[in-house]
């Protein structure tokens, strides 16, 4: 990846990054087509004449701390303070197709997406890179303006410093030398030793106005003469519209207009309250639909398909022959229902268009999907149109999607003025991409010493990835799809790779293979994807093999990762830090491990359950190797943010299908953890020099098996199916 | 014509009595801290102050307000030092940060009625949803918080 120079009239004119001084871009990555030549593109790090520095990143901020963690990698390298970091934002960039999701799917995929937790894996050392150049052009400026050797120049805190003389020069001073420099090819990076901000707990760069209501999230994009809308959809999966009855509508004080769209109408007003109202007072009348739908015949459907032989997922040894030697075969069936993603932020999005262009502004995880959205309804060329990623008020996977952008872009091509849509939270409820429902067939055959000698899996339920139009489908033509298989001996397969099962756990004779059961419910990339069904069936199903051989959770668990270090000091450190074998008076435990996306992790989990069955969740130990961590603080609030997003999956609601209708609709009938549900949780970080590992979903899958296993410690009763309902366990 | 007082200052809106204080509050007066989150007042992420009580102004309608005193998170301090913002910052609490301002708002409220809470007080009183889990940082602001206002 080479850096090079862009001079400043080649700026995008509207960017916050618009401005004189010294400004860096990269190259290197493949290019839009559309995107013309390298000086075309617009910059994103930018030095001020006043010294402040100015970054635009790929990634979106949606809570995970890639702002700050971004700035912070540039920060290091730079020699600046995080205070001198005066703008970040999220920008659209050629340069910013993600190069791990082109990696993962054959090149299918070559968009600006935020997600799948590797925003740092791929681009610390980019932003690391980037810093060290723009810190090696202001030294070399400084030097010829002193006349002295580059060696007696040092970068200090927004400033060269020439050690001989004691002068020194600002970088804001420095900025317009050094951008008429040839940027050097191969600037030095600092070990880690010499780590100034890296690896601590540095206070989030957007705390201040997180805490003041001032910053600007998808729903409070505010343009002058805007209008303000919101959708209401078909409420059966598979109707379309055929018409609609807006008298009562139209007659809400306020309501501007009614526009429908094939399995939507959008209700446009003076004010989203009126729009609301509106939609309520709005009668759709449809045609067709999957009416018959329900959880009971799609879990029919995945029964049947059972029996189909499936595609691989992973295979090693002899299955066959593992099963047939085997003294005892454990079988056991597991079940993962719907869920949402109940993003606090429900869905919204703002668009302006008129003949000359169009912009965006959405809390989107994906420019480029709502770009190719904008393009798709505008029928403007990509040049047109601008896409601006606001703050997304949690994403989770529901604003990869680009459904959200339809609307305000009918709505302000009709209208003829800005618009700004927002769903209401039971519209969000009911037409999410859902984590998708999952059956999981595991045979566990053990051995004389109840070791496990062979596993067979089959994992039975929809390929999610089939669904995707408008960015390529990934999909594999056999119907293998990663999305859904990872976790179940798939953690980072890639399409027509070989599995690596060099980290996993030694089961010698492994058969895996995914039966694609397409639903008629849309569903999607829900924090941690196919780990959140998988890892609650392995982590389970291990804890049902330990049970059955008498063998220690950890200790089995450590018996079939003897090949993997770092899984082992985690499961000891977890293991000591947790207090196994040792709970208080009344409380059990129970265990898992994961190694989601090359994070190493363990989870302990301490509850007592009610003579009721009512579960209470009192202490979760996570100990986790995530290689590198570049910000303490942030990577333990990723963890623990995590968990608490899988606990409330394991202990709350879930999203249930009727008559080929969402049943149910809010936070009253979809239930979410509170504080007063929040058990303690110690969060430890392994330290480590290893490749960054994903941090962002780990910790979501692990939690639902380890409160099971604990549950199973309390009671006896063995959950195969999440969430945990009370009248279960009694 | 409805009169309401947000933030000290005095606002005339052209509005329907019933409408939802939440909404005039984003739409008409254009202060977006306050967040709609369910419009059913069952995750405080509109949480604001009505004479130093917490309200959820998604359930509460400006017919009903109008002429007592409203406080938003843009007017709980000038400069972002009220003590729960202070605790806040210090504590770096806000992940994703939509349902922050109902929380710390909600929180401003106890502490005015019972200036050292316990736990089991933060509990019962503190019920917003956050998505993103900082609820254990929450819980440490508030304690520091009381602290600092001492």
């Amino acid at each position: 990846m080479n850096i090079f120079h862009l001079n400043r009239r080649e700026f995008l004119k509207s960017s916050a990054l618009a401005g004189g001084g010294l400004i860096l871009g990269l190259s290197g990555l493949p290019k839009l087509a559309q995107a013309g030549g390298e000086l075309a593109m617009p910059s994103y790090l930018r030095i001020a004449p006043d010294g402040g520095i100015h970054l635009g990143v790929p990634s979106a901020e949606m809570g995970q701390g890639i702002h700050t963690t971004l700035a912070m990698l540039l920060a290091e390298e730079l020699e600046v303070e995080m205070s001198q970091i005066h703008h970040i934002e999220t920008l659209h960039h050629p340069d910013f197709k993600h190069p791990t999701f082109r990696e993962w799917t054959n090149s299918k995929l070559n968009v600006q997406m935020t997600g799948g937790s590797v925003s740092i894996r791929a681009w610390h050392l980019t932003f690391r890179k980037l810093g060290a150049t723009a810190r090696e052009l202001l030294r070399t400026a400084a030097t010829r303006q002193w006349n002295v050797p580059v060696a007696e120049c040092r970068a200090v805190n927004g400033r060269i410093e020439h050690s001989g003389t004691g002068r020194s020069l600002g970088y804001g001073e420095l900025a317009g030398a050094a951008s008429r420099l040839t940027p050097p090819e191969n600037p030095p990076l600092k070990s880690p030793e010499q780590f100034r901000l890296l690896g601590r707990a540095i206070p989030r760069w957007d705390t201040a106005e997180k805490v003041n209501g001032t910053a600007v999230f998808g729903t409070d994009v505010d343009l002058p003469g805007m209008l303000y809308g919101t959708v209401k959809h078909c409420v059966v999966f598979g109707e379309k519209l055929t018409g609609v009855d807006d008298t009562k509508a139209k007659a809400v004080p306020g309501v501007i207009a009614i526009i429908p769209l094939e399995d939507q109408a959008v209700v446009v007003a003076d004010s989203t309250w009126a729009a609301m109202q509106g939609a309520k007072a709005l009668t759709l009348h449809t045609s067709g639909g999957h009416k018959d739908l329900s959880d009971e015949n799609i879990f029919q459907q995945f029964r049947y398909d059972l029996a189909k032989a499936g595609v691989p997922v992973a295979h090693r040894g002899d299955p066959a022959t593992a099963m047939g030697k085997a003294i005892r075969v454990l079988e056991l069936e597991y079940e993962a229902p719907m869920q949402a993603h109940a993003a606090m932020e429900p869905l919204c999005a703002t668009a302006s268009v008129t003949p000359e262009g169009c912009e965006v502004w959405a809390p989107t995880q994906s420019s480029d999907f709502a770009m190719m959205m904008a393009k798709g309804v505008t029928e403007l060329s990509p040049e047109k149109i601008k896409v601006h990623t606001t703050y997304l008020g949690g994403g989770f996977g529901r604003k990869v999607e680009y459904d959200f952008i339809t609307a305000p872009l009918v709505a302000s091509m009709v209208l003829g003025k800005p618009v700004k849509i927002t769903w209401s939270r039971e519209e969000d409820t009911r037409h999410d991409f859902y984590r998708p429902p999952f059956l999981i067939q595991m045979q566990f055959g053990l051995d004389v010493h109840n070791m496990p000698q062979g596993l067979r899996a089959k994992l039975v339920g929809p390929a999610v990835s089939r669904r995707w139009q408008m960015p390529p489908p990934w999909l594999e033509e056999n119907g293998y799809d990663w999305v859904v298989t990872i976790g179940m001996f798939d953690g980072y397969n890639l399409p027509n790779h070989t599995p690596d099962l060099s980290k996993a756990y030694a089961i010698p004779n492994l058969q895996v293979d995914f039966v694609p059961s397409d639903i008629q419910v849309p569903t999607g990339a829900w924090r941690s994807i196919g780990s959140s069904h998988n890892t609650f069936a392995l982590e389970s199903g291990l804890d049902e093999v330990a049970h059955a051989g008498s063998h220690d959770p950890f200790e089995l668990r450590r018996k079939l990762l003897t090949h993997n270090p770092r899984a082992l000091a985690v499961l000891d450190r977890a293991e000591e830090l947790s207090g196994w074998g040792k709970p208080p008076e009344g409380r059990f435990q129970g265990m898992g491990y994961t190694d989601y996306l090359e994070t190493f992790q363990a989870q302990v989990v301490e509850v007592s359950v009610s003579k009721r069955g009512k579960i209470k969740v009192h202490k979760i130990t996570c100990v986790a190797d995530c290689g590198q961590v570049f910000n303490s603080h942030i990577a333990k609030q990723q963890l623990e943010g995590a968990i608490l997003y899988g606990l409330t999956a394991a202990l709350k609601g879930e999203i249930n299908v009727q008559m080929g209708q969402i049943v149910q609709s809010n936070f009253d009938d979809y239930p979410m953890l509170k504080l007063k549900d929040t058990p303690e949780i110690n969060v430890h970080l392994m330290e480590s020099h290893e490749a960054p590992g994903g941090l962002g979903e780990a910790g979501t899958p692990l939690i639902g098996p380890a409160v099971a296993n604990a549950v199973f410690a309390a009671t006896g009763k063995r959950v195969r199916r999440l969430p945990i309902r009370p009248k279960d366990l009694v | 014509m409805i009169t309401l007082e947000v933030n000290r200052i005095p606002y005339k809106v052209d509005v329907t009595p019933g409408t939802p204080l939440l909404w005039v509050l984003r739409d008409h007066l254009k202060l977006h801290g306050t967040k709609y989150g369910c419009g059913i007042e069952q995750c405080g992420a509109c949480t604001v102050h009505v004479n130093g009580r917490a309200v959820r102004s998604c359930g509460i309608t400006v017919g009903e307000v109008a002429g007592k005193a409203i406080t938003t998170i843009e007017g709980l301090s000038p400069d972002s030092t009220h003590p729960v913002q202070k605790a806040w910052i210090k504590v770096d609490v806000p992940q994703c940060g939509y349902c922050q301002s109902g929380i710390i708002m909600a929180t401003a409220a106890l502490l005015a009625r019972k200036p050292v809470p316990s736990d089991r007080d933060i509990d019962r009183t503190i019920s917003n949803i956050c998505r993103c889990g900082t609820y254990n940082q929450v819980r440490e602001a508030i304690h520091l918080a009381a602290q600092l206002n001492k």
